[in-house]
C-alpha cells in the first residue's frame, strides 16, 4: 500500500477491521452484510442511512459500531418537536463574563447517531443534513468546524409508518448508502434471546480501535487505487440510470463519486489495493438505491420509495453494463 | 471489449488517401472482370476514369473539410454532372447542370439501354445507352464503397457494394466469371482491408471478407441464370444485334420457340437471311457494317450485286408473320426487291441487302417480301471462271496469321480445279459427303464453339460441328482459293404446315432452324448460296452433284478422293492449335461429364475451404497468443481473452457484462469452480486491468492450456468439433457492431 501520511500497513488495516466486525457481531447476530456495509461507509468517510421496520436492530448496529471505535459518540432521538438548535447547539448569555457563549450541540462528535430521523420536522432534518455535507455548523454567525472523522448514522422507519416526514431527494442524496437490516433467521434470533436474557451486551462492548487508528484506516482507504477502467464502469452505470425508461430520477454525479469512494473502502476491507468492478457491482444497490426515483409506472402502487422495484432496476442496469477489461486509459 | 471510440477518428490524413488508392485498385480489377460481358476495351478506360474522378473528388473534399458526409454528397453531384455532360449535354444548362429537360432524356437513354440489353448477347457491345447504365451503376457502387471505406472507416463493409460488381458477370452467366479477375479481386480486397484497418476490428474484417468472398461464389449459384430467364419470357427468342454469337446457344436450347410463319406464292420454302458476315478477322465475327442511308426504305430495295440479265430469275412473294424474334434484323429471302407492311423505321444496306431497324425489333412484324429466285445453270456458273471484279478485295481478305491447316486443306481439296464453280463444288462435297458429322455439342466440349480462325482449324481437325463451322470453314477456304465469299446467318426454310393460307403453302420456322450458310460470288450471277452443312438444309440445284447437268469436278494436282481428304495427321498439326485442344483428352460425353463433376468438386472444395477460414483464423489466433504468452510478450489479458473465446467456441459464452470473478461463477458448475489455474489467471487479469501496476504472470501459457483442457473436457464431442471447425467467437465478432446497444 502506498503508505503516505497517516495511512497504515495492510496487515494492520486488516486486523483492525476484523476486530471491529467481530466486536459488532457480539451484539448483532447474523448480519454480516449489514455490518460490513456500515463499516465500509464509516471508512469511506460517508454517512449511513439504516432503514427498516422498528425492532430489527437498527439502533443497535449504529451504537455497536460507535462503541467499537474509541471516539466521541452522540445520539440524537429525533422527535417532531426537536428544534435545529437541539442539534447544532445554542449561544447562551454568560452572566459572569457578560458575553454569549456557544454551547455545542450533540452534532459535535465523531459519530452521530440520528435515531428515527424521519420523525423530525423538515426544518430540523435540514439542520442536520447541512452540517453533514459541509462538515461545519454556523450558529449566530459563528462557524464551528465539526469533528474529524465525522459520520452520521441515521436510522429511519419506512415512510409509510405513521408520523414520519420523508426525507427529500436532496437530503437522501447526502447519505453515502442506505441499508436495511432485515429480520434475523432462526438461529440468530435464538442466540439473541439467550444473550439478552440477563444483560445488555452493548454495555460490555469495549472500543477496539482508537481514533488515530480510525483516521489511519480512512487514510488507507483514500489511497486505494481506482483504475480508469473501473471509473469508466461506474460512470457507465450512472449514465445508464439517467437513460433508463423506468427511472424518473437517475444517479447524481455525487452518487457516482460516493459509489467509487465506497468501492475503495470495500476493496480495502477485502485486502486489496485496487478497486474491482465487483466492488462497484456489490455497492450499486446500497449506494444508488435511495437516490433513484422510479417512474409512476413502476411505483404504481403508490409507494415511490418501495426499494424492491428500484433494486431490480439497478440489478438490471448493472447486468447490462459491459465490464471494461484491460489496462486502457482515456485515449 | 467496449473500448471507447478512438478519439483520433477524424485525423485521417494519409490513411484516407491510402484507402482511396487501395479502393481504386479494387475497383479497377473488378471493372476488368466485366470483360466477359463486354466487347472491346474502351468501356474499361471510360469506367476507370469515372472511378478515378469520383474517388479523387471524394478524397479532395475530405482533404478540404472534416465533415464526413460532405464527400459522398459532392461525389453524387459530380456523378450527376458527369452523366449530364456526357450523355445529355443538349438538355443541360451550360452543358453541365441538368435541367428539367434532362430527366426525360435520362429516361429515354435507360429505355434504350433496356432495349440494348434485350437485343445484345454476350459479350455485348458497350454502346452509348449501355455505357450510361454502366457509368450509373459503377458510379453508385464507387460512391457507396468510398463512403463506407473512408468516410465511415469500415473498409470491410465496402466489400458489400463491391461484391455486386464482382457478382455481375457470374449472375449474368455462371460460367462467365473470369477466375483470374476473381482471385485478383479477392487479393486486392484483402489489400484494402490491410490498408484500411490499422488496429481495429481485424477479426471483424476477416470474417466479413470471408462472407463477401463466399457470397460472391454462392449467391450466383442460388440465382437463376439470366439467359434462362429470357428464354422463359414472353419475348421468346432473341438473336441480339449479333446473331452469330448466340447461334450455337440458340440451337442447343432444349425448348424450341416458333420464330415466324410464312407462306409463299410459289409454294416452295425459302432460306431467310438476317445478316451477312464478311469480316473474317478477329476472334468473334459479327455482321457486316450496316451503312445506314435513310433514303433506303425497303419499299424499293436495290439490285442484287453482280446479277446479270442472262440468268433466269423468277419472282416470288413471301408473306411473313414474326412471332418470337427480338432482333433488329428482318428475316427476308435473298435477294428481296421490296418489303411492304413494316411498322417502324427499317432501312436496307446496298451491299448485303439486309434490312435493319434503327429503333425497333422484328417482333410482331407482319410483312410481304417480294424476292427473286435465281436459277443459274451450271454452265453459267462455270463460265464465270476465276474472274473477280474490282472492289471485291474485302471479300477475299483474310487475317495475316491463320492456322495453316485451313489453306492447306482447301488446296488439297479443291486447289487443282479449273474454275471457281468447280472449286466451290469440291469444297461443298468435301464437307457434305466426307466424314464430317453434325454436332451442336462437340465444339462446346472441346472449346471451339463459335467463330474465328482457330475454331475453324479445330473444326477441320475434329470434323464435328454445326452450321456456323461448316459455313465459315467453307467461306474461309473459298477465300484462300480466290473466291469472294461471305457467311449468311438466318433461318432454314422450316417445316411445311398442312394447312394452306389463301391457297399458299405455309411454313413454320422455329428457333432450331437458325442456320448459317456460305455465299460465294460469281461474276454475272452474284452472291450464290451453297450448303456445306452435313445433314441440314437444302442443296441448291446448281450445286447438287446428283443433278444431271452439274459437272463432277476434278481436282488435278492431288486428286484426293474427297472421302479420304484427311489433310495431315492430326498429331503434326497439334502445335498450331493451342486453343481448342481438350485437356481432358477425348471428345466423348463421359469426358465432358467428368469435367463437369470436376468443376463441381472444385467449387465445393473452394467453398469448404472458404468456410473453414474462420477455423484457421481461430487456430492461428490461439497459437499466436499461446506463443506470445510463453515468451512473456502478451499480457494476462491475452490469456483471458483466449479462455473467454474458447468458452464461447465450446458453447459456454459469457456476457461481456460479467466481471472476471463472475466469469468464474458462470464457468464454474463443477468444472472450474476451484481451479487453481483459473484463480491465478483471474488474479493476474484483475491486477493487469484494475490495479496501479500489473503483476508478473509466468504461468500464463501453462495456465491457459490447462484451463482450455478443462473447458474442453467439460463439453461433449459435438461441441468440441464445432469449436474446431466453425468457431462461433469469430462469427460473433462479426456481429458485434450490430448487436452492441450503447
Amino acid at each position: 500500500m502506498n503508505s503516505s501520511d497517516g495511512a497504515m500497513a495492510a496487515d494492520d488495516f486488516y486486523r483492525h477491521s476484523s476486530e471491529i466486525v467481530r466486536s459488532i457481531e457480539t451484539v448483532i447476530d447474523g448480519k454480516r452484510d449489514a455490518v460490513q456495509m456500515a463499516l465500509t461507509v464509516l471508512l469511506a468517510g460517508g454517512h449511513l442511512l439504516i432503514e427498516d421496520v422498528p425492532g430489527v436492530g437498527k439502533t443497535m448496529l449504529a451504537r455497536a459500531l460507535a462503541k467499537s471505535v474509541d471516539c466521541t459518540v452522540n445520539r440524537i432521538q429525533f422527535t417532531p418537536d426537536l428544534l435545529p438548535s437541539d442539534i447544532t447547539g445554542v449561544s447562551i448569555y454568560n452572566q459572569a463574563e457578560h458575553e454569549f457563549e456557544f454551547k455545542p450541540g450533540p452534532i459535535f462528535a465523531n459519530i452521530v447517531i440520528g435515531d428515527e430521523i424521519n420523525r423530525a420536522s423538515p426544518k430540523t432534518q435540514s439542520a442536520l443534513l447541512e452540517s453533514m455535507e459541509e462538515g461545519q455548523v454556523t450558529v449566530d454567525g459563528v462557524t464551528s468546524v465539526l469533528a474529524s472523522p465525522f459520520t452520521v448514522i441515521a436510522t429511519q422507519n419506512p415512510v409509510e409508518m405513521e408520523g414520519t416526514y420523508p426525507l427529500p431527494e436532496a437530503q437522501r442524496d447526502r447519505f453515502m448508502a442506505r441499508i436495511s437490516m432485515g429480520y434475523p433467521d432462526d438461529g440468530a434470533e435464538l442466540a439473541m434471546l439467550r444473550r439478552r436474557e440477563t444483560a445488555s451486551p452493548l454495555d460490555d462492548l469495549q472500543p477496539v480501535v482508537s481514533t488515530v487508528q480510525l483516521i489511519g484506516m480512512i487514510e488507507s482507504v483514500r489511497n486505494v487505487f481506482v483504475s480508469w477502467a473501473v471509473e469508466q464502469y461506474a460512470v457507465s452505470i450512472a449514465q445508464a440510470t439517467r437513460r433508463d425508461r423506468d427511472l424518473r430520477l437517475g444517479a447524481s454525479p455525487r452518487a457516482t463519486l460516493q459509489l467509487v469512494r465506497a468501492a475503495k473502502a470495500r476493496a480495502a476491507l477485502d485486502g486489496r489495493e485496487f478497486v474491482l468492478p465487483d466492488d462497484i457491482d456489490a455497492l450499486a444497490v446500497p449506494v444508488l438505491g435511495h437516490r433513484l426515483i422510479p417512474t409512476n409506472r413502476i411505483s404504481g402502487n403508490g409507494n415511490p420509495f418501495a426499494s424492491g422495484a428500484v433494486s431490480d432496476i439497478i440489478y438490471r442496469i448493472v447486468a447490462a453494463t459491459p465490464v471494461p477489461l484491460g489496462a486502457v486509459g482515456p485515449a | 471489449m467496449a473500448g471507447p471510440e478512438p478519439v483520433t477518428r477524424f485525423a485521417g490524413g494519409d490513411r484516407d488517401w491510402r484507402v482511396s488508392l487501395a479502393l481504386l485498385v479494387v475497383v479497377l480489377v473488378l471493372l476488368a472482370g466485366l470483360h466477359v460481358m463486354l466487347q472491346g476495351l474502351g468501356w474499361w478506360f471510360a469506367l476507370a476514369l469515372l472511378a478515378v474522378a469520383l474517388l479523387g473528388v471524394a478524397a479532395f473534399v475530405r482533404y478540404l473539410s472534416r465533415r464526413r458526409f460532405l464527400a459522398p454528397i459532392v461525389s453524387v453531384l459530380v456523378l450527376l454532372v458527369l452523366m449530364t455532360a456526357f450523355f445529355v449535354p443538349g438538355t443541360a444548362f451550360l452543358g453541365l447542370v441538368p435541367t428539367t429537360g434532362s430527366w426525360p432524356a435520362f429516361g429515354r437513354i435507360i429505355d434504350a439501354a433496356a432495349l440494348s440489353i434485350n437485343q445484345q448477347s454476350l459479350p455485348a457491345v458497350a454502346d452509348t445507352p449501355l455505357m450510361f447504365l454502366l457509368c450509373l451503376g459503377v458510379g453508385a457502387i464507387v460512391i457507396v464503397a468510398d463512403a463506407l471505406a473512408v468516410s465511415l472507416r469500415a473498409p470491410a463493409f465496402a466489400g458489400i457494394p463491391l461484391l455486386v460488381l464482382l457478382a455481375v458477370p457470374s449472375v449474368v452467366s455462371i460460367d462467365s466469371t473470369d477466375p483470374v479477375v476473381f482471385v485478383l479481386a479477392v487479393l486486392t480486397y484483402l489489400f484494402l482491408l490491410r490498408v484500411g484497418d490499422e488496429r481495429r476490428q481485424t477479426r471483424l474484417s476477416l470474417a466479413l471478407a470471408v462472407v463477401v468472398v463466399v457470397g460472391t461464389l454462392v449467391v450466383p449459384l442460388a440465382l437463376p441464370p439470366v439467359s434462362q430467364a429470357i428464354d422463359e419470357g414472353s419475348s421468346g427468342f432473341s438473336t441480339g444485334v449479333n446473331p452469330v454469337l448466340s447461334l450455337g446457344q440458340d440451337l442447343r436450347r432444349s425448348t424450341e420457340h416458333t420464330v415466324l410463319d410464312y407462306s409463299t406464292a410459289s409454294g416452295s420454302g425459302q432460306y431467310l437471311r438476317l445478316v451477312s458476315v464478311e469480316d473474317f478477322s478477329g476472334t468473334t465475327w459479327g455482321p457486316s457494317r450496316f451503312v445506314l442511308n435513310t433514303g433506303n426504305t425497303p419499299t424499293r430495295i436495290g439490285d442484287s450485286p453482280g446479277l446479270s440479265g442472262a440468268v433466269t430469275t423468277k419472282g416470288d412473294t413471301t408473306y411473313l408473320q414474326v412471332r418470337n424474334l427480338t432482333s433488329p434484323w428482318l428475316p427476308i429471302p435473298y435477294p428481296t426487291t421490296s418489303v411492304a407492311g413494316l411498322v417502324g423505321n427499317w432501312y436496307w444496306d446496298s451491299s448485303t441487302l439486309t434490312v435493319k431497324s434503327t429503333d425497333d425489333t422484328a417482333q410482331g412484324e407482319s410483312y410481304r417480301a417480294s424476292s427473286l429466285v435465281i436459277s443459274p445453270t451450271p454452265a453459267q456458273l462455270q463460265s464465270a471462271g476465276t474472274t473477280v471484279p474490282g472492289g471485291f478485295e474485302r471479300y477475299l481478305a483474310l487475317p495475316n496469321s491463320m492456322p495453316k491447316i485451313i489453306a492447306s486443306t482447301a488446296n488439297q481439296v479443291a486447289g487443282g480445279a479449273s474454275s471457281n464453280y468447280e472449286k466451290a463444288l469440291l469444297l461443298q462435297d468435301y464437307f457434305r459427303n466426307g466424314d464430317f458429322q453434325y454436332s451442336e455439342v462437340a465444339p462446346v466440349d472441346n472449346g471451339y464453339d463459335g467463330t474465328g480462325m482457330r475454331a475453324i482449324a479445330a473444326f477441320l481437325q475434329a470434323k464435328m460441328g454445326y452450321c456456323i463451322h461448316f459455313a465459315s470453314a467453307m467461306a474461309v477456304m473459298a477465300r484462300t482459293l480466290g473466291i469472294p465469299s461471305r457467311v449468311a446467318v438466318g433461318f432454314l426454310p422450316g417445316t411445311e404446315l398442312p394447312d394452306k393460307v389463301d391457297g399458299r403453302t405455309t411454313f413454320q420456322v422455329g428457333s432450331h432452324d437458325l442456320h448459317a450458310w456460305p455465299e460465294l460470288y460469281f461474276e454475272g450471277i452474284g452472291w450464290t448460296r451453297f450448303e456445306p452443312t452435313v445433314s441440314r438444309g437444302v442443296v441448291p440445284s446448281y450445286a447438287d452433284q446428283n443433278s444431271a447437268d452439274v459437272p463432277t469436278p476434278v481436282n488435278t494436282p492431288d486428286a484426293l478422293p474427297s472421302g479420304a481428304a484427311t489433310p495431315l495427321p492430326s498429331s503434326s498439326r497439334a502445335p498450331a492449335l493451342s486453343d481448342p485442344t481438350n485437356p481432358f483428352g477425348t471428345n466423348s460425353s463421359t469426358g465432358s461429364a467428368l469435367v463437369g463433376w470436376l468443376w463441381v468438386l472444385l467449387i465445393v472444395f473452394v467453398v469448404v475451404l472458404l468456410l473453414l477460414i474462420p477455423a484457421f483464423v481461430r487456430l492461428q489466433q490461439r497459437r499466436t497468443r499461446l506463443r506470445d504468452l510463453g515468451r512473456g510478450l502478451a499480457t494476462p489479458l491475452a490469456a483471458w481473452r483466449e479462455v473467454l473465446q474458447s468458452a464461447e467456441d465450446l458453447g459456454r459464452a459469457v456476457p461481456e457484462t460479467a466481471t472476471p470473478r463472475e466469469v468464474r461463477q458462470l464457468l464454474g458448475d463443477g468444472v472450474l469452480a476451484e481451479d487453481v489455474a483459473l484463480s491465478r489467471m483471474i488474479d493476474a487479469v484483475e491486477h493487469e486491468s484494475y490495479s496501479s501496476e500489473g503483476r508478473a504472470y509466468p504461468e500464463a501459457e501453462a495456465d491457459t492450456r490447462a484451463i482450455l483442457e478443462r473447458l474442453r473436457s467439460g463439453v461433449g464431442r459435438p461441441e468440441r468439433v464445432r469449436a474446431a471447425l466453425s468457431p462461433p467467437s469469430i462469427w460473433s465478432g462479426l456481429l458485434r457492431p450490430f448487436t452492441r446497444t450503447d
